[in-house]
């Protein structure tokens, strides 16, 4: 049984991985061991709700605690390295949320420490784990070779500290960009080779970070590839947002529509879609349960993080130059 | 009685065979003849339509004294030769999108015709379609606010009932003859178009060289950006597909051809898509040019219009070849 913290409830993926993990509780293949958060009032009511065995709110007591196995990190985005690094150290096993960090040299140093240290590090890519999508790399090789994908990621605007360049590292490129360009590299098995942004005027006012994106890449065999990563979802619209991809090959199409599953209902809080999908959180923690339990390997691990934070990296640097560039001249 | 329009149709393909069904249900519209390079094809078009002449040759066709007008459905590249001598000859053009496949082309066939004082009334239907009409309407009312971030798709198989598409210099690939469309409309809709990225090239067995696939992003003066994606590089299965979405300041509009459908059909393997009416954009599209000609109204398009969205398809090819942002005013598309 695999003792888990979870460091943060910043970002609001936290709620569901902590529910998901109470569940494997339940299930006896987990315990929530510990909670921390530097939020005094957060770290109050997420113990509350979920119960945790312990609450810390100094990150190295955590690091000292013997008794956990493994933390989720879920804080903001600009924290992930600095409450990283520690769990790394003390042997602790690390589930980072997306992106992995916001600087290449940080998710390098996350990436090499816990290769030293020999601890699993995995990249919350959910979409790995979503049904659907792995019935896409299950099917992909059907269609032949891929000759062109696109795809996009939209959501509402997020708010909070999502809008604030220091805690998130910038907006709708940092936010939406890396689950699409990861599942890209996962079907096809082919690094990007350059990408251009376009980030027009802003559908918000007076934001401090991008609300919209358009990316176009060129994978290593020049497959052309599209992102639309904009929080282009009014607050009301009936769902969250899509990941949505058409992929081209050259004996078919696939298209993935991951979150059409939902039943529309209009009521006094207005007309919605309410998801019936499949638990991609629950089966991404108990894939990085399992992970832990049996010495594998993540099936997204901090090196993916590192690569799908690369392009988004590029996407930036190219607005910059104005013009298409290549992930290699971010490696510098 | 009434006045009429007299007229004749030159090109007896696909998009004749629509535009000759909708000139039947218009008052005012006479179909004097048909004119296709074969007189078998142009003596079955006829006979389908209730058509009294027939020609096989086009010069006579668009210079026959009977005809005040003529609507030219024609392939892409013959555009420019048939409309300037129709305007030589003082008649009326209705001429099929696009204008032609190069920007001197249109421009010839745009001075022509205001040299002789005929009507040039470039068929981009978009713009007489229902949907894209009620959007367009929606946004200059202000619904969703300025827009900002648009979404279009144009997706099919191969189009296999021509060989002309095949080739770049005959249809100007799947760009000029079918991305057109969107950008068309969305610079009515939206604005004027600044800046071109694309990607894009060769996929099918059936295209000889014609660009048949492309994905492109533009920005336009008015910091809007839109993604917009073409193709004739689609499985056969994959059933025509049209998207437009637009994300404004105040709100978010999409719609689509596929879940808007009102008619499906199933037989063995082959299904039909689609939202038939017969008030159609070609039908209003047709309305227009020939209350243009009798009443002088208004149309919703300019033939500089037309030379535009030409500048902005041929824009695309030239981002997918350069493999760099094309400045859409500064860039050399001739």
């Amino acid at each position: 049984m695999i003792r888990l913290a979870i460091i943060s409830f910043a970002h609001m993926h936290a709620y569901s991985y902590a529910r998901a993990v109470k569940e494997l509780e339940r299930e006896g293949r987990a315990v929530l061991e510990a909670i921390y958060d530097d939020d005094h009032d957060r770290l109050r009511k997420t113990s509350e709700i979920y119960r945790p065995r312990k609450i810390y709110n100094d990150l190295e007591k955590l690091a000292d605690d013997k008794d956990v196995d493994a933390v989720i990190i879920t804080s903001e985005n600009t924290k992930h390295k600095k409450h990283a690094i520690p769990m790394i150290m003390s042997g602790k096993h690390v589930l980072v949320e997306k992106p992995i960090a916001t600087r290449y040299v940080d998710a390098l140093e996350m990436v090499e420490e816990a290769k030293r240290v020999g601890v699993k590090f995995q990249t919350a890519f959910v979409m790995r784990y979503h049904d659907a999508s792995v019935f896409v790399k299950r099917r992909i090789k059907e269609i032949g070779r891929v000759i062109s994908i696109t795809s996009t990621n939209h959501g509402k605007n997020p708010m909070s500290w999502f809008v604030d360049p220091e805690l998130s590292g910038g907006g709708a490129l940092m936010d939406h960009i890396v689950h699409v360009a990861d599942l890209i590299r996962w079907y096809t098995e082919k690094e990007f080779k350059e990408v251009i942004a376009f980030v027009g005027k802003n559908i918000i006012k007076d934001l401090m970070v991008e609300d919209n994106g358009l990316v176009i890449g060129r994978l290593e065999d020049d497959t052309p590839v599209s992102i639309d990563c904009s929080w282009s979802r009014p607050s009301k619209w009936p769902v969250w947002g899509d990941v949505y991809m058409h992929i081209l090959g050259e004996r078919g199409a696939i298209v993935l529509n991951a979150f059409n599953q939902n039943i529309y209902l209009s009521d006094e809080e207005g007309f919605r879609g309410v998801y019936y999908g499949p638990d991609a959180d629950k089966n991404m923690i108990e894939s990085f349960i399992n992970v832990i339990e049996r010495d594998e390997e993540p099936l997204a691990s901090g090196l993916d993080g590192l690569r799908a934070l690369e392009v988004v990296l590029a996407a930036y640097r190219s607005l910059e130059l104005k013009r298409p560039v290549k992930i290699s001249e971010i490696r510098m | 009685m009434s006045k009429r329009v007299s007229l004749n149709i030159i090109g007896a393909g696909f998009i004749a065979n629509e535009l000759a069904r909708a000139l039947m249900m218009l008052d005012h519209v006479e179909i004097y003849g048909v004119y296709s390079r074969s007189i078998e094809k142009a003596r079955e078009f006829a006979r389908r339509h209730n058509i009294n002449n027939i020609y096989d040759d086009w010069r006579r066709a668009v210079s026959d004294p009977h005809v005040e007008a003529v609507v030219i459905a024609t392939p892409n590249y013959t555009h420019k030769e048939i409309s300037v001598e129709a305007a030589r000859r003082g008649k009326h053009i209705f001429l099929e999108k696009p204008i032609a496949t190069r920007l001197r082309d249109a421009r010839e066939i745009i001075e022509e015709a205001e040299r002789n004082r005929v009507k040039l009334f470039v068929g981009h239907c978009l713009r007489y379609w229902p949907e894209y009409v009620r959007v367009r309407e929606m946004i200059l009312r202000g619904e969703i606010g300025e827009p900002r971030v648009v979404r279009v798709y144009r997706l099919s198989s191969f189009p296999k009932w021509s060989i002309w598409h095949r080739y770049m210099s005959f249809g100007g690939g799947v760009a000029v003859d079918l991305a057109i469309h969107d950008i068309d409309y969305l610079r009515w809709s939206i604005g004027e178009v600044s800046k071109v990225y694309a990607v894009g090239g060769v996929y099918t067995k059936y295209s000889v060289d014609a660009i048949d696939h492309v994905m492109y992003i533009l920005e336009f003066e008015n910091e809007a950006i839109g993604y917009g994606e073409a193709s004739w590089a689609m499985p056969e299965s994959f059933p025509f597909t049209t998207y437009l979405e637009i994300a404004g300041t105040k709100g978010l509009l999409y719609v689509d051809n596929r879940s808007t459908a009102t008619y499906n059909e199933y037989i063995d393997n082959k299904i039909i898509t689609s939202s038939p009416y017969d008030k159609n954009a070609y039908y209003n599209e047709l309305k227009a040019f020939i209350r243009w000609i009798l009443y002088d109204e208004p149309v919703e398009i300019r033939p500089e219009d037309a030379l535009e969205s030409l500048r902005i398809a041929l824009a695309i090819n030239k981002s997918i070849e350069k493999k760099e942002v094309i400045d859409v005013k500064k860039a050399d598309l001739e």
